[in-house]
């Protein structure tokens, strides 16, 4: 089965595969990338983003999520290369995380592919039959109709929550000095509340708390009203908080080494110096006076 | 006309004798004396023991014709000449003969001790231990000679040990310094910069401005005093009191080389091994340190020792009825004498002179073999038997000197030297003035530019003091703490002991619990401080041991280390200036000191670096970044 997405729209796909209770691959298509759900009886049990979008990578989301480095990030990717698994398997099996954070994470993973792709309105689609058994450690099959609902109302609701924020980048952080008691908070509002600790950049924020950019930003908001968030804009640079580290990392090291040389330099004058006070013809003057003596 | 008055002036330029050709081998000395002397040095060769055997024979004949107990110089020429001529390894069978008309010579005996022991010769290092005994108790300017080298050694060693003290201290303090520097900062988008490059100029422009070592030394630790740990705060005082030692020494050394002079061009002191040509005016200058009635009695006694070596008897005689009726080293005197009227022929007055000296040191001396030696010429039998077993022991205390009783049948008689304990108590009632001497002193200019000599001690207490007061104020003001473990730094307050090892380290979380940026940066920080460290334990041995908080362990790894560097201070220069016996010698002190700093750094640089990663591994950072 294939054919144009604004022939046949992405929510009618969706259902139709579900309530036939299908199995095999729907690979959309559309601003350059390729998305592809396996579906499972109809329910959706993974998802490969496109490669080309490395925000929605699962190991990109976990180490945004602080649940891995980018050394670590880079040794499990070279493990998965050798080993021939997948990559939340590979962390599963080493115990880096527990089966139940790569759940939850894949599930984030796959309502932020199905939260992309519904934002179509031009591409293509194609399913491919086929059977389907879900993996031992991923996490329950999802239901598409639910999910759709919730897809729905992003599409509804988010740019309403999204304009009350600054456009473009911007920093989040806890007012200082403020009391908050968790149990007049709802549930995603102290997951964001908790997460705002790790880091100031919301998209960490939400990928801490393992929420939906969507759930995010409605939780931030309504810490906002609460006044207990402060927001600072970032004019002129990219949002991207791991390119960000890794630069801070790299000027700090730079620096380091450059301190270093002049560290260095400066040990050697003082070699000079030292050798000038108490070993050199000048010195010695002084300190073979004794010879006169004998 | 301009023509041959040129030529004339050249001709002239070119006949006048320069001062190279006038000098004299052995200035001073009777006419006889210095020709058999150049004789000994000319027929000295490793293979011509016999022919140099009978030439020093008749030189001792000489000597004790004029009283000379020791000719100095003569082993001085002689090993110029190995060292010139290429047999300077062969050189210790005509350098032992030369013992005998040396007997005094301190580098000589000292040589033989050296080749003695280098060769595993038992015996003869014994024998020549005792030389080295005697010559150090008969002549005066060795016991000065060898405190002024000790004193010199311990003055360079200290101030290697300031130096690598302060330095080690200020690279340990820098961290936790340059973070508080940075609170000045704050205004600023990167405040670590500017703090980073101030605490870089602190080091680096004292050293390029040329200010002394104790001055660098002091004000590095006053930098670095509120950072540290009491341990560290025993070594940074030390150093401190080590400087105000080298400044006292250096006063002790300026009065002390007043005193000698030149020694072996003629200096006054020297005059038993080398004839004085120049005196000093004790008696009148009253702003030397060396007038009054002991210089002076000293001086006099050389004064009328060289009119005996130098073969006027008359006047030698003179003197000597002069110290006697002063009353100024009495006994000396009457031997001194007594050899003079001896050889004048007049023996009964000899005799007399003998008698008095004896009467004055019953326990045994030269007067006693003297007195002996009259008796049995005058076949007084009676007398001579009386006094004989004290005039043998007399003349075996004096084997070094090369007497031997047996083959002295001729009448040789002895003289006494001039007394080498005044010389230490003359030294040791100068304490007063070293204070003052200090800022005149060469150490003054060398270790403590730019400060005014008077400065010096108030500037090393207000250093102590300040160092003492940052400290006790860090214990009530906010200040950071670097982790001696992972680097990381944190504000504290209070003593530092018990925050200089930060709680992720204490719970032992190795990178840290939370991953992400958290952990990253962490582990950048472990991985840059271990560098750090590192780096330091290199370039400054023992300093990795700080880090580590072994304090006293490396505040005597640091004195070990620089021993051997004030070893090397004060002989690798001594080495290369002359031929000398003495510079010989200080040749293979140099070796050794170099060879021993070279296993000491290696040492140091390894152990610091071992105990860092030790302490790394106990915190669970051990393996993080690398």
């Amino acid at each position: 089965m294939q054919g144009k997405i604004a022939d046949f729209g992405i929510p009618d796909i969706f259902q139709l595969v579900s309530s036939q209770a299908k199995s095999g691959s729907l690979a959309i298509s559309g601003k350059d990338r390729v998305t592809i759900f396996i579906f499972a009886d109809g329910k959706i049990v993974d998802v490969q983003p496109d490669r080309r979008e490395p925000g929605s990578l699962l190991g990109t989301m976990l180490r945004d999520g602080g649940l891995l480095t980018d050394s670590e990030l880079k040794r499990f990717l070279d493990a998965q290369g050798g080993a021939g698994k997948k990559i939340g398997e590979l962390l599963v099996e080493k115990g880096k995380i527990s089966p139940e954070v790569l759940a939850r994470y894949l599930t984030l993973q796959i309502k932020e592919c199905l939260f992309d792709v519904l934002t179509l309105t031009e591409g293509e689609y194609r399913f491919e039959g086929f059977a389907v058994r879900p993996s031992s450690w991923g996490g329950e099959p999802l239901r598409p109709d639910v999910l759709l609902m919730e897809g729905m109302q992003f599409l509804d609701e988010y740019a309403r929550y999204r304009e009350k924020f600054p456009p473009g980048a911007f920093r989040v952080s806890r007012r200082q000095g403020e009391k908050v008691d968790p149990h007049a908070l709802t549930e995603v509002e102290r997951l964001v509340w908790k997460a705002l600790e790790f880091s100031d950049d919301p998209d960490r924020v939400f990928r801490k708390a393992c929420l939906t950019g969507f759930e995010g930003i409605k939780g931030l908001a309504a810490l906002r009203e609460r006044g207990l968030v402060e927001l600072s804009t970032m004019e002129g640079e990219r949002d991207d908080p791991a390119l960000r580290l890794r630069k801070e990392l790299a000027r700090q090291g730079r620096f380091d080494s450059i301190l270093a040389g002049l560290w260095a330099g400066a040990a050697a004058a003082a070699a000079v110096w030292l050798y000038g006070s108490l070993l050199s013809p000048d010195a010695a003057e002084t300190f073979t006076e004794w010879v006169r003596f004998f | 006309m301009r023509a041959p008055a040129v030529l004339s002036l050249l001709f002239l330029m070119a006949s006048a004798p320069s001062t190279g050709l006038a000098e004299e081998a052995f200035p001073g000395y009777p006419e006889s004396v210095r020709t058999q002397a150049l004789r000994v040095v000319a027929a000295a060769a490793p293979d011509r023991t016999e022919a140099l055997a009978v030439e020093v024979r008749s030189l001792r004949k000489l000597m004790f014709d004029y009283g000379i107990l020791s000719m100095n110089a003569v082993p001085d020429l002689v090993f110029e000449r190995a060292a010139k001529e290429g047999w300077k390894q062969k050189a210790s069978v005509p350098l032992r003969e030369m013992a005998k008309v040396a007997p005094l010579s301190v580098p000589l005996w000292a040589w033989l001790v050296r080749e003695d022991a280098s060769r595993f010769e038992p015996d003869r290092f014994l024998d020549d231990l005792s030389g080295l005994g005697g010559a150090l108790r008969m002549y005066g300017p060795a016991p000065l000679g060898y405190a002024a080298w000790v004193l010199l050694f311990a003055s360079a060693a200290a101030c290697w040990f300031s130096a690598w003290a302060s330095i080690a201290l200020l690279l340990r303090a820098r961290p936790a310094l340059t973070a508080d520097l940075s609170r000045i900062f704050r205004s600023l988008p990167r405040p670590e910069v500017p703090a980073a490059i101030l605490v870089l100029a602190l080091f680096v422009v004292p050293v390029l401005a040329g200010v002394g070592i104790g001055v660098c030394a002091v004000f590095w630790i006053a930098l670095s005093a509120g950072y540290l740990r009491r341990g560290e705060l025993v070594i940074a005082t030390t150093a401190i009191l080590l400087l105000a030692g080298v400044f006292l020494c250096g006063g002790f050394f300026h009065s002390v080389d007043q005193l000698a002079g030149d020694t072996r061009k003629g200096g006054w002191l020297g005059g038993e091994g080398y004839f004085p040509q120049r005196w000093p005016d004790v008696s009148t200058d009253s702003g030397n340190p060396f007038s009054g009635p002991r210089w002076e009695g000293m001086l006099r006694f050389t004064r009328a020792r060289a009119e005996m070596q130098g073969g006027n008897p008359g006047a030698a005689e003179r003197a000597w009825s002069g110290l006697i009726r002063d009353g100024i080293e009495v006994a000396g005197a009457y031997n001194n004498r007594g050899v003079t009227r001896a050889r004048l022929g007049n023996a009964d007055d000899a005799l007399s002179d003998f008698e008095a000296a004896v009467e004055r040191t019953p326990a045994g001396g030269p007067a006693h073999w003297n007195a002996y030696q009259l008796y049995l010429e005058g076949f007084r039998l009676e007398e001579a038997r009386r006094i004989q077993a004290t005039a043998w022991a007399s003349i075996r205390d004096l084997s070094f000197l090369g007497y031997q009783g047996e083959e002295m049948t001729h009448g040789e008689l002895v003289s006494s030297p001039m007394p080498v304990g005044d010389v230490w108590k003359n030294l040791f009632t100068m304490r007063a003035g070293w204070l003052r001497e200090a800022g005149k002193s060469p150490f003054h200019s060398l270790f403590f530019r730019p400060l005014p000599g008077g400065w010096v001690p108030a500037f090393l207490a207000v250093g102590w003091f300040w160092t003492a007061a940052w400290k006790l104020l860090s214990r009530k003001i906010w200040l950071h703490s670097t982790c001696r473990s992972c680097g990381t730094r944190t504000m504290v307050v209070g003593t530092r002991e018990s925050s200089d090892i930060c709680n992720s380290c204490r719970a032992q979380i190795g990178g840290g619990v939370r991953g992400g940026e958290e952990r990253v940066r962490r582990v950048q920080n472990i991985t840059l401080h271990r560098r750090y460290v590192h780096a330091c334990s290199v370039l400054f041995p023992g300093a990795g041991a700080l880090w580590a908080g072994k304090d006293l362990q490396a505040m005597i790894y640091g004195i070990f280390l620089c021993l051997p560097l004030g070893a090397l201070s004060v002989s690798m220069r001594a080495g290369s200036a002359s031929l000398a016996l003495i510079s010989d010698m200080q040749t293979l002190v140099a070796a050794g000191a170099l060879a021993c700093v070279a296993l000491l750094w290696a040492i140091g640089a390894w152990w610091g670096w071992r105990s860092f990663d030790l302490l790394q591994l106990r915190h669970n950072v051990a393996g993080e970044g690398s």
